[in-house]
């Protein structure tokens, strides 16, 4: 059993470093632990570590964020010129394409029919299918993420 | 009368309505999983789901098809609007639409809208056209706001995520494939509730989360893309560098050399497309770079 001196020491070594006066077990244990340090302390060389994926990152290169979205522009305004097209109504038709519209209204109210014409088969297959996918993305969900031990490529 | 009862009532008004509506209105053709053929005049509107529709009369409603192709006979006609979703229309047939031609979340459509040629419609996949493009540079510059803001606002989520994206590429594609089985398979169901209300609130939300989680996963990939590809190998190589390091960069690297590969026609569309499944995957995997679990799972006390 270990004696309350030493639970204490453990607890908290430097409100209790008297005790490694009296007990021969605790001060073995704490020169091995200092030793392993140092030793630790001078094997790592800092500059010699993988590069973590912070390390820069927080630095914003706005040239190279302008200059590509200057580029970008002037070949889509140069495009649309060339096919005819006025470069702001080209742009405004390309982002309204990728919004949900007034189609988008028509296919949802369109789902209660075909759901209400759809036979008791495919009910049973549309509730199975939802039960099995969803446990199925549950299980992947449940893997634990890498995390910063991992090297990435 | 206490707030429970007039919540009830609120409630049962709604559904009423609702059924009355849903009762009132003059039921469609609607044909699932069969091919669909109209052959004597039809006074409301068709509805076909995986099947094709073969038109030889007049349908004085609108048309809405998903996932099958539509035809026209000689005496074919629609008064209404056409919507077809992942359907194949003949550009020749497009006269016979009195209404419009809506194709939902396609960018073809863009071009319909500013050129009114509708030769485009059946090419557009397949061939390079200028016009197509433009218009994916234009939304080349929409991501690129969109991944300006991701990386403003939160630079260690994307790291954290994109980190995951380069250590478990294939698993992140996984997952993105079941979610996107699971996003369609959930709108179905949620649809169920459609005529009681609570339905379109329920697709609402599920449509938001899949479409952040859509934005945040391309912003991710755009940042993995960049960094495995102009990423700096060691810490000399970093300290050399004035421009080319940091989230923004690789966001913005990434996102050109994505977007470039998006030009190019099918292949450009499928490597777009799988980027968006890793992405999605990505996302919900690190709960948008938070790296927290998603369940808890509890260990049995040792005591």
């Amino acid at each position: 059993m270990t004696p309350t001196g030493c639970d204490d020491y453990l607890a908290d070594p430097e409100a209790h470093s008297g005790h490694l006066e009296t007990c021969e077990a605790c001060r073995k244990a704490a020169a091995g632990l200092e030793a392993a340090a140092i030793e630790s302390r001078r094997d790592v060389v800092p500059s010699s570590l993988p590069l973590a994926p912070w390390e820069g990152a927080r630095q914003r290169s706005w040239a190279t964020a302008i200059a590509i979205a200057l580029g970008v522009s002037l070949l889509g305004v140069a495009a649309f010129m060339a096919v005819g097209v006025s470069p702001l109504a080209g742009f405004l038709a390309a982002l309204t394409s990728g919004m949900p519209g007034e189609g988008s209204g028509k296919l949802i109210g369109a789902i209660p029919s075909f759901l209400a014409g759809a036979s008791r088969g495919t009910h049973v297959l549309i509730f199975a299918a939802f039960v099995a996918v969803n446990v199925v993305l549950v299980a992947l969900l449940r893997r634990r993420t890498r995390g910063y031990d991992v090297r990435p490529r | 009368m206490s707030g429970r009862v007039r919540l009830t009532a609120i409630a049962i008004v709604l559904v009423a309505l609702s059924i009355a509506a849903v009762a009132g209105s003059r039921p469609p053709v609607v044909s699932v999983g069969e091919p669909l053929r109209i052959t004597s005049p039809v006074g409301t509107s068709v509805e076909s789901i995986g099947a094709d529709v073969q038109i030889d009369s007049l349908v004085r409603g609108d048309v809405v098809v998903i996932g099958g192709s539509v035809r026209f006979g000689p005496q074919g006609r629609i008064e209404g609007d056409l919507v077809a979703l992942g359907s194949a229309i003949d550009a020749r047939d497009i006269p016979k639409v009195s209404g419009r031609v809506i194709r939902p979340f396609w960018i073809g459509s863009a071009a319909q809208k500013v050129t009114h040629d509708y030769d485009l419609l059946d090419t557009l996949d397949r061939r390079f056209s200028l016009l197509i493009a433009a218009f994916k540079l234009s939304m080349l510059l929409v991501w690129l706001a969109l991944a300006l803001l991701f990386v403003l606002a939160a630079p260690r989520a994307l790291r954290n995520s994109s980190l995951e994206v380069r250590a478990g590429l294939l698993h992140s594609l996984v997952i993105g494939l079941v979610a996107f089985t699971s996003v369609i398979l959930t709108a179905i169901v949620f649809s169920y509730l459609i005529p009681f209300m609570i339905g379109v609130p329920l697709l609402i939300a599920l449509a938001v989360v899949a479409v952040v989680a859509k934005i945040y996963g391309m912003v991710v990939v755009f940042h993995a893309v960049g960094t495995l590809l102009f990423g700096a190998r060691s810490r000399e190589e970093l300290d050399r560098r004035r421009v080319l390091k940091g989230d923004l960069a690789m966001v913005v690297l990434g996102l050109l050399v994505l977007g470039l590969i998006r030009m190019i026609p099918v292949i450009g569309g499928f490597v777009w497309m799988l980027a968006s499944l890793v992405g999605v995957g990505v996302a919900l995997q690190t709960r948008f770079g938070r790296r927290e679990p998603w369940f808890l799972s509890f260990e049995a006390s040792e005591n």
